[in-house]
């Protein structure tokens, strides 16, 4: 099995300096993935949760503590590492497959070519390659998102609540796509969600977090079987667990017992 | 060609006041409201009009007049590339260099004329005095479309790894294509403009602008309107080029109703 995309994250602290202030953002996270774990980061909003994304794609730096990708220490962004952000952020003034291209380093045309019709084809663009952003859907933006950011092969796909934006169906349409390319590509993936079934579907861990500051508050596995059946009784049990933690789970009235 | 009802009508209501203005201006002279020798009759104007295609004053002015705008347009707007470029990507030149260009800015153009036509006589001087005018609109579009070049797409190129220069070429410049596109179009607007002030405030070889004010000072007035309107019609056309371009161009920045 490979052994690439392992993810360490020893004690990390971060503060962000507001009015020269310093307001902890993140305190003592500890978290470790394993090669080819899909785990999903859950938490309310103002929890640090993007904020750790960041760290761990290097976008931010200047943290306390030690985030470890194979036993090595992070050191800015990486093409080891890709990134689907909220908003897709494709370049709007490029084609789907020149945004694709984008990112692809020290390729001959040829191979750039054969990479970018092969991960169009992974995330079922075929036939888009020339559109531009403005005309594409919610749901297509970010699957061209998702290409751009594995051209490179990254050991880690990290993506920041990358189906926020999208409506109820296209969603779960997306977690089905979304399963399916971590399962072709046999990489890494931590996800940034607030939506407790998503993470229930996707992850092998759930990770909640609590806010002010950030803190790991519960490693949640989720020992279900793939493909998921959103309306089995375990998947329900799952999700009222994520729930609980949020006291969110629903309220089970009190039997009387004389 | 397919024509759409929605530009032909779009084209209509531009016609609207300029058929409206010509009435206006063939019954006041057919009633004599106005004298004939301070505002000539639409009669007097197309003959002056004839008369100067035949003698070949006329086109051979206004060709001099569009080169010289050339000259004075391509020399003022890649100056005003590379110097808003430069404010653009540069904090320091920013802090250094923008109080002094929004000072100099300030200087009406024709109060350069006496300045330049010591420097030199000749076309030189009427060049760099369109170069002056053309600069100012590139230098502040270039400068303001690299500063809104939006930082979500810089940390992109952060996560891919760009290089200073493929951070340039990737995402600065396309990204501010559009906002350069219109400092270049404002640009030639103010270059046209500024090509007949040179022509009369630097005496001129040619060109519309000498056409114009040698025909004030021999009272033909006919020829100074004749000349007036085609500064307008030329004037225009460059606009509407620049504009049609710039659509081309920024497709991509329009929303999905204009776009339409």
């Amino acid at each position: 099995m490979n052994s690439k995309g392992t993810l360490e994250v020893r004690g990390v602290k971060k503060n962000y300096q507001v009015n020269g202030e310093a307001i902890q953002v993140l305190d003592n996270i500890n978290l470790s993935v394993k090669s080819g774990e899909f785990i999903s980061i859950v938490g309310l909003s103002g929890c640090g949760k993007t904020t750790l994304l960041r760290l761990i794609v290097g976008l931010e730096s200047d943290y306390e503590g030690d985030i470890l990708l194979d036993g090595r220490k992070l050191e800015g962004p990486s093409l080891d590492r890709g990134i689907v952000f909220q908003d897709h952020r494709l370049f709007p003034w490029l084609t789907v497959e020149k945004n694709i291209a984008v990112g692809i380093v020290g390729k001959s045309d040829r191979e750039k070519k054969e990479i970018v019709a092969n991960h169009v084809e992974l995330v079922g663009l075929k036939g888009f390659e020339k559109t531009y952003p403005h005309q594409l859907s919610g749901g297509m933006s970010q699957r061209a998102a998702i290409a751009r950011a594995l051209v490179n092969q990254p050991e880690i796909l990290l993506l920041d609540e990358p189906l926020g934006a999208l409506d109820a169906l296209t969603r779960m349409y997306m977690h089905k796509e979304l399963e399916r390319i971590w399962k072709e590509e046999k990489i890494t993936m931590i996800m940034v969600t607030h939506d407790v079934e998503e993470a229930v579907y996707l992850s092998d861990k759930i990770v909640v977090m609590s806010a002010k500051p950030g803190r790991l508050q519960k490693i949640i596995p989720v020992p279900l079987a793939r493909p998921r059946d959103r309306a089995s009784v375990e998947f329900a049990e799952m999700k009222e667990a994520v729930l609980e933690e949020f006291m969110l789970h629903t309220e089970h009235h009190f039997t009387y017992a004389i | 060609m397919k024509i759409d009802k929605v530009s032909v009508v779009k084209v209509l209501d531009g016609a609207l006041l300029p058929v409206v203005l010509l009435s206006v201006w063939l019954l006041s002279s057919s009633f004599h409201l106005v004298s004939r020798s301070i505002f000539p009759y639409p009669e007097d104007v197309w003959k002056a009009y004839q008369e100067l295609v035949a003698n070949d004053d006329f086109p051979s002015s206004l060709l001099v007049s569009i080169a010289r705008v050339m000259k004075g347009f391509v020399l003022g707007a890649s100056t005003g590339l590379v110097i808003g470029i430069l404010l653009g990507m540069s904090r320091v030149l920013d802090k250094l260099v923008t109080p002094i260009f929004n000072a100099i800015r300030q200087v009406p153009l024709p109060a350069w004329a006496p300045l330049l036509v010591l420097i030199s006589i000749g076309e030189p001087s009427r060049v760099i005095f369109i170069a002056i005018g053309a600069c100012y609109p590139v230098v502040l579009n270039t400068c303001e479309g690299i500063r809104s070049v939006r930082n979500e797409y810089f940390e992109v190129g952060r996560v891919f790894r760009f290089s200073r220069p493929q951070q340039f070429f990737k995402i600065v410049l396309p990204a501010s294509f559009p906002s350069i596109l219109t400092g270049l179009r404002l640009s030639l607007s103010i270059s046209w403009m500024a090509v007949v002030a040179a022509e009369i405030f630097m005496t001129a070889d040619g060109g519309i602008g000498e056409l114009m004010w040698v025909s004030r000072e021999m009272s033909r007035m006919d020829v100074v309107i004749v000349c007036i309107i085609a500064i307008a019609l030329v004037g225009f056309g460059m606009n509407y080029l620049m504009r049609k371009l710039e659509i081309l161009f920024s497709f991509w920045r329009l929303t999905l109703k204009q776009s339409r």
